[in-house]
């Protein structure tokens, strides 16, 4: 057994002396974080890559781009965050809990190097702002909250609204935010609200299909396992006697969705790049405001609402900027 | 002393009552203070289940078990193991192989007693106790006390199963075949071991054997089951005439078949 | 490698190690000394890292929740015994069970929150009373920052397995540990096996609750997402400990256990700083890594005997020579 030990110990030792030390001080070493393989996260990653590239920052050029992926594992989060805060000139989170295990590992540190962040939907609830107008340390980025209000306040174009559905996964704390503020937005607008939590992705259907009959619409959030399994939501409302109006706060989920509105974290991951390249250009962090990407794309699923057998009022086709599919 | 009262055990193998084996279908039995019993008779005729009912192991359906006056029928098996010591017919089920000889004593030395959870188990005068204890059976296990048990071979384990179950003089104790794994000369000499404790400790025995002679040597008492019944009790003055022949007759009298289960 | 990059490789599985030890030997005593595969443990951690930070952010003193996450830890294994003691649930159903109520404790416990429990810097933990102190004695921040975590969660591994040692000496743990061994036998000698069993499940989860709260307490977080994979790491760390020290004694499994967490962590922190592409094949590797190093013990004593064999071949055949 001790035979194991010392091999073990002499083959690290040998790993660390072959590494070579130093290299190019001015080749800026960026880590990023994303905490699962999720369409939206992986977005937001090739967004800020692309975005760095465009200002003249390629990477094994003037960067060197370090990715990790602990596949929602949180112990191996905090690892990769410990190991990335150590040695990077600047890291970059996506997602609350890789954010959140960055900015914390790089206070560990001390370095003070800067921390971006997007697909963060509450970044001043988790703790990693002061505010989003004057962040206040050296931690930034992108938030990816909707314009929820906006979007629920949609169906106000409708007829006959009376009762709101919302979907969300209980273990994303980001989605347990966003439920909140749309609980209150149906409140006020006289509405009811039927709530539910899913665990995983296979238990999508039943959520849907249990859904009261006399529900008009479906909310739902920027949630990484309702995105990835977008096509369950389609199925179970089509399986459906009256089908939803399905809400989506996220671009991309517009398969699933009658309306979708809001984010598309590929643009998200653009401008917190564009906020990289300012950072790497001299600005300080404290001074970058928390960005909210851009609220007015709208998407109209108007295809798949005629296969399902909903009208669509004619104010809402007419949204100025709409894209109609 | 034990008194079984009309014991009546059912197992139910499935939902179908058809296919119940009603293992004891009445068994009455007194155990006295200076009985050592062999227990004989064919495969499925209710030995074990006699045994097991007594030890707690299985919940008993009709009838009563009294203990010294005590009716301990609904008393759960580790509570029963305060006043019954048992040895298994398989040498690896009364000791645990994977701690040491002086570990296992110092279990058996619990037992009735409550364990304490601030009371250092292995303790020097424990050990010493022990080595007492083992020097008489001239089987060299005083010296093996920190060896684990899985070392030592069958006849040695038993040994050291059965000086376990008598160590605080049980009220009775119950040995299911524990001869019956062993080579003839060990299970001999764990024999000769078991006459000689159960003697000097005048403890109350129930011995199940498949060996006819072991039968008729040891002890004062027989007994005979068969379907769930006691068919046949010989005690006394009566066993020391009794011959392997006259046990055959009695077999062969009771059920043809149990010839072929080749108990000779 | 900068200072920092050598100081995180060195310190970062240290700390990890530390932590994810206890989870260990809470792991190590169900499945290896009751027998038992407790599932509940997925459950605990989430429950006890969320419930953490939910209470620290209200305020409370950090040494106070550690002693009532290891409450919570205890009522759970009570409860989970109960479960299959009594209800005559299998133990492995009444783990899941327990996993399923503890979880959905946690989501409400999030939802209450209105989001991820996270702490800040200046929140009041158990590390950041130590760190206080170190700083007030002189030491720079740095240092602090990585020190703090490694001695305050060494100082309850001590305590943790100094009590075990203990405790498993006693006439009560020798009992605890037959009935894990042999049931049949304990109940033979008087023990009460049942008993037994809620005692051995109470002290597990106590162990596991006390990992997960120095784990939320390092790390300033608390999710749902916690539990993941925990039984995983705790069995790995197991089995790697029995491969470093294979038919060790129960004070030398304990070593084990600490030494096979060590191990587990420097190995993952080889993999990500040294191994390339190791975030599109991390867990391949980690699979092929743990192949390897459980198979090595196993292949040494096999060339070991082969080897010995070929010797005693080759003087006989010189001696009939």
């Amino acid at each position: 057994m001790k035979k194991n030990l010392i091999a073990l110990a002499a083959c690290s030792l040998s790993c660390l002396a072959l590494v070579s030390c130093g290299g190019n001080a001015s080749v800026k070493k960026i880590g990023i974080l994303q905490f699962g393989t999720f369409e939206a996260l992986t977005n937001a990653k090739t967004g800020f890559i692309s975005a760095l590239e465009e200002a003249g920052f390629k990477d094994g050029d003037k960067i060197k781009i370090t990715i990790s992926n602990p596949e929602t594992d949180s112990a191996t989060n905090k690892s990769m965050a410990d190991t990335l805060a150590s040695g990077m000139d600047l890291v970059y989170g996506i997602a609350t809990p890789s954010a959140t295990a960055l900015k914390n590992s790089v206070d560990t540190t001390g370095r003070g190097i800067p921390v971006l962040f997007s697909a963060v939907t509450d970044p001043v609830g988790a703790k990693l702002v002061d505010s989003l107008d004057k962040p206040g340390h050296n931690v930034t980025g992108m938030s990816d909250l909707g314009p929820i209000k906006e979007e629920i306040n949609l169906l106000k174009l409708f007829d006959n609204i009376d009762k709101v559905a919302t979907l969300i996964t209980g273990t994303e704390a980001n989605s347990i935010y966003q439920e909140a503020i749309a609980k209150q937005v149906i409140a006020d607008n006289g509405w009811s609200e039927t709530a539910k939590t899913i665990n995983n992705a296979t238990e999508i259907t039943a959520a849907v299909t249990s859904i009261p009959a006399d529900v008009d619409a479906l909310w739902i959030p920027t949630d990484d396992t309702i995105a990835a399994n977008i096509t369950a939501i389609k199925s179970a409302n089509e399986s459906r006697s009256t089908p939803l109006i399905v809400l989506g706060c996220d671009v991309g989920m517009i398969k699933g969705c009658v309306v979708g509105m809001g984010v598309d974290y590929t643009e998200l991951g653009r401008q917190a790049g564009q906020q990289a390249v300012k950072i790497l250009n001299g600005t300080a962090p404290a001074d970058i405001p928390v960005g909210t990407g851009d609220k007015s794309l709208i998407t109209i699923n108007k295809t798949w609402a005629t296969a399902l057998g909903l009208s669509l009022p004619a104010t809402l086709l007419a949204t100025s900027g709409a894209t109609i599919i | 002393m034990l008194e079984c009262v009309n014991l009546k055990k059912t197992f139910h193998l499935d939902n179908n009552p058809d296919n119940d084996k009603k293992a004891l279908q009445g068994v009455s039995l007194t155990i006295h203070d200076n009985d050592f019993i062999s227990v004989i008779g064919g495969n499925g005729s209710g030995k074990t289940t006699l045994l097991n009912l007594i030890a707690g192991v299985h919940s008993i359906d009709e009838g009563h078990l009294i203990l010294d006056g005590v009716d301990i029928t609904a008393v759960p098996e580790y509570q029963r193991a305060k006043w019954i010591g048992r040895v298994f017919q398989d040498p690896m089920q009364g000791t645990i192989a994977s701690i040491s000889l002086f570990e296992n004593l110092v279990l058996a030395s619990n037992r009735g007693k409550k364990v304490s959870p601030f009371k250092w188990a292995l303790t020097k005068e424990k050990k010493a106790g022990f080595a007492e204890l083992l020097r008489p059976l001239n089987l060299g296990l005083e010296d093996r006390l920190d060896a684990k048990i899985g070392t030592f071979s069958g006849g040695q384990r038993q040994s050291v199963t059965l000086l376990m179950a008598t160590m605080s003089t049980p009220k009775l104790l119950l040995l299911d075949e524990h001869t019956a794994a062993l080579d003839p000369k060990t299970a001999k000499t764990v024999m000769e071991l078991t006459e000689k404790i159960v003697k000097a400790n005048h403890i109350p025995t129930l011995m199940i054997t498949h060996n006819m002679k072991d039968a008729i040597r040891y002890g004062n008492r027989l007994i005979m089951m068969n379907e769930g019944k006691i068919v046949f009790d010989c005690q006394d003055g009566e066993k020391e005439k009794l011959t392997i022949d006259d046990l055959i007759a009695k077999f062969t009298k009771n059920d043809a078949s149990l010839e072929a289960d080749g108990l000779f | 490698m900068s200072g920092y990059e050598l100081q995180t490789f060195f310190l970062s599985p240290l700390t990890s190690g530390l932590i994810f030890a206890l989870l260990a030997l809470g792991v190590f005593i169900a499945y290896r000394v009751l027998d038992i595969a407790d599932l509940s443990v997925e459950g605990i951690f989430p429950l006890v890292t969320v419930f953490s930070c939910f209470l620290l952010l209200r305020g409370w003193n950090p040494f106070l929740v550690v002693l009532l996450m290891m409450v919570i830890g205890v009522v759970a294994g009570i409860i989970n015994a109960c479960l299959s003691l009594y209800l005559k649930i299998p133990p492995l159903l009444s783990g899941i069970i327990m996993m399923a109520a503890l979880f959905a404790i946690a989501i409400i416990l999030v939802k209450l929150n209105n989001g991820q429990v996270n702490l800040d810097a200046s929140t009041f933990t158990v590390f950041s009373w130590f760190s206080d102190l170190l700083l007030s004695w002189g030491l720079s921040k740095v240092w602090v920052n990585f020190l703090s975590p490694i001695v305050i969660t060494a100082i309850f591994l001590g305590l943790s397995m100094g009590g075990i040692y203990f405790f498993f000496g006693t006439e009560m743990g020798l009992a605890l540990r037959a009935s894990g061994k042999n049931k049949q036998m304990a109940k033979a000698n008087g023990i009460n096996v049942k008993l037994m069993t809620i005692i051995g499940l109470a002290i597990s989860s106590l162990l596991v609750a006390l990992s997960a709260t120095l784990y939320a307490q390092k790390n300033l977080t608390g999710s749902p997402q916690d539990g993941q994979g925990m039984i995983v790491l705790g069995l790995s760390t197991l089995f790697l400990g029995e491969a470093i020290i294979p038919h060790a004694s129960f004070k030398m499994h304990l070593w084990a256990t600490l030494g096979g967490s060590f191990v587990y962590w420097y190995i993952i922190q080889i993999l990500f700083q040294f191994v390339p592409k190791s975030d599109t094949f991390l867990y391949l590797y980690k699979a092929l890594l743990l192949v390897l190093v459980l198979a090595i013990p196993y292949l040494l004593q096999r060339y070991k005997k082969k080897r010995a064999r070929r010797l005693v071949d080759e003087k006989e055949a010189k001696e009939h020579a």
